[in-house]
């Protein structure tokens, strides 16, 4: 096994967290994303020798997820439900918070908004990434990203002042 | 100046040029409709970030943990290890991602990197410290349901909290975290609350049976151990 595998599953670990937050986002779909989690997890450890220490791993992993997601996870997606519907079923008579209800309110917005809208915002305003790297996450050059970007936004403004 | 809002969604994201962002500032301070407009586009970049942090501290799934964790698909499965072992030195590097946010109670992070070491920190370090697995008569965020000596003869203690469960032992003055396990019952799984005085996972019982010397600590033996520092 080379050493490049081992410290990519060293740094692995910690970011899963963040790619299941992504695969989220992407696929609305908690199994779906849990899938694209692992087969991304699979595929970065077999390409171990493509990732450049020193780069950015999250940013890495998102693209190899972005690409699996558009290309075969989509297709075989499980359901048309969203995880926030079966979310917003399960929460039905627990104690809620001011907090949890709009956290609902702004996922189930995001999840509304069309995949490349809501690609753009998971990379930028759920994971922080800079406008850059988050373009090249998904191919495109940074005008299309902060153009998909500032759409997103508007229909979030306008989904969420009418809520 | 004319500013597009695409360029002030920009700037409330940190993205410009400090010559374009001095500019921007400067604007800003005469015209309160771009400044409006500046703090609206800062405002829902906050909300998004906060409405997603919660599910960085759910369970993750053992499919992933496998993935990340096999070495040769062939060898994970024909080695009868496969299971805790593994596990638990995997779960050990997810804990940090997994544990920060609100699966232990404030007063700094549970887990620490110490020279190749997970070491307890904050509440679970105060747990171990101070805790006495006999007398446990009230409900506490970290559980420390048992007290041991190991086959090396260090003092060590199975501790719970709210997903994860574990084996820390004393070693000089700190408590190394030897196997960590991502604990995920039914009720936890599906967004139930979890029972506060729920045994400890079977993987991790095996832990300590693999570890631990003779019997658990009586009450005598604990209350002296604490007294000792943990140290023998």
């Amino acid at each position: 096994m080379t050493s490049a595998t081992d410290v990519l599953r060293r740094e692995l670990g910690p970011l899963l967290p963040r790619l299941r937050r992504f695969a989220r986002t992407l696929t609305r779909h908690r199994e779906d994303a849990d899938d694209l989690v692992q087969l991304a997890v699979e595929r970065a450890l077999l390409r171990a020798d493509h990732w450049q220490i020193g780069t950015r791993l999250d940013s890495w992993i998102f693209r190899i997820m972005q690409n699996a997601w558009i290309d075969e996870v989509r297709a075989r997606s499980r359901y048309q439900q969203t995880f926030v519907d079966e979310e917003l079923g399960e929460h039905v008579g627990v104690s809620t918070t001011e907090a949890h209800i709009n956290a609902i309110a702004v996922r189930k917005a995001v999840s509304s908004l069309g995949d490349e809208q809501r690609a753009a915002v998971a990379l930028v305003l759920v994971e922080g990434l800079p406008y850059k790297e988050a373009a090249e996450v998904l191919g495109i050059p940074i005008g299309t990203l902060t153009s998909r970007l500032a759409r997103a936004r508007e229909s979030l403004q306008a989904t969420l002042s009418v809520a | 100046m004319t500013i597009a809002d695409d360029e002030l969604m920009a700037y409330a994201d940190g993205e410009l040029d400090e010559q374009r962002r001095t500019e921007i500032e400067l604007a800003l301070r005469d015209d309160a409709r771009l400044a409006q407009r500046v703090r609206e586009h800062q405002a829902m970049r906050a909300r998004v970030r906060a409405a997603f942090d919660d599910e960085l501290t759910e369970p993750m799934p053992a499919g992933v943990l496998r993935a990340l964790q096999a070495r040769e698909h062939a060898e994970a499965s024909n080695d009868p290890s496969w299971g805790w072992r593994r596990w638990g030195g995997i779960a050990a590097s997810l804990a940090i991602g997994l544990l920060i946010g609100r699966t232990l109670p404030p007063g700094g992070a549970p887990f620490d990197w110490q020279a190749n070491e997970v070491v307890a920190g904050g509440a679970l370090e105060r747990a171990l410290s101070t805790q006495l697995a006999s007398a446990a008569t009230e409900v506490t965020p970290v559980r420390v349901p048992i007290s041991f000596v190991d086959r090396s003869g260090r003092y060590c203690r199975a501790f719970q909290a709210d997903r994860q469960a574990g084996v820390a032992c004393r070693s000089e003055d700190r408590w190394v975290v030897q196997a960590l396990v991502v604990d995920t019952p039914a009720s936890a799984a599906s967004g139930g609350v979890r029972q506060a005085a729920s045994a400890l996972p079977s993987t991790l019982l095996n832990e300590i049976d693999a570890r631990i010397e003779g019997a658990p600590l009586n009450s005598a033996q604990e209350t002296s151990a604490r007294q000792s520092g943990w140290r023998r």
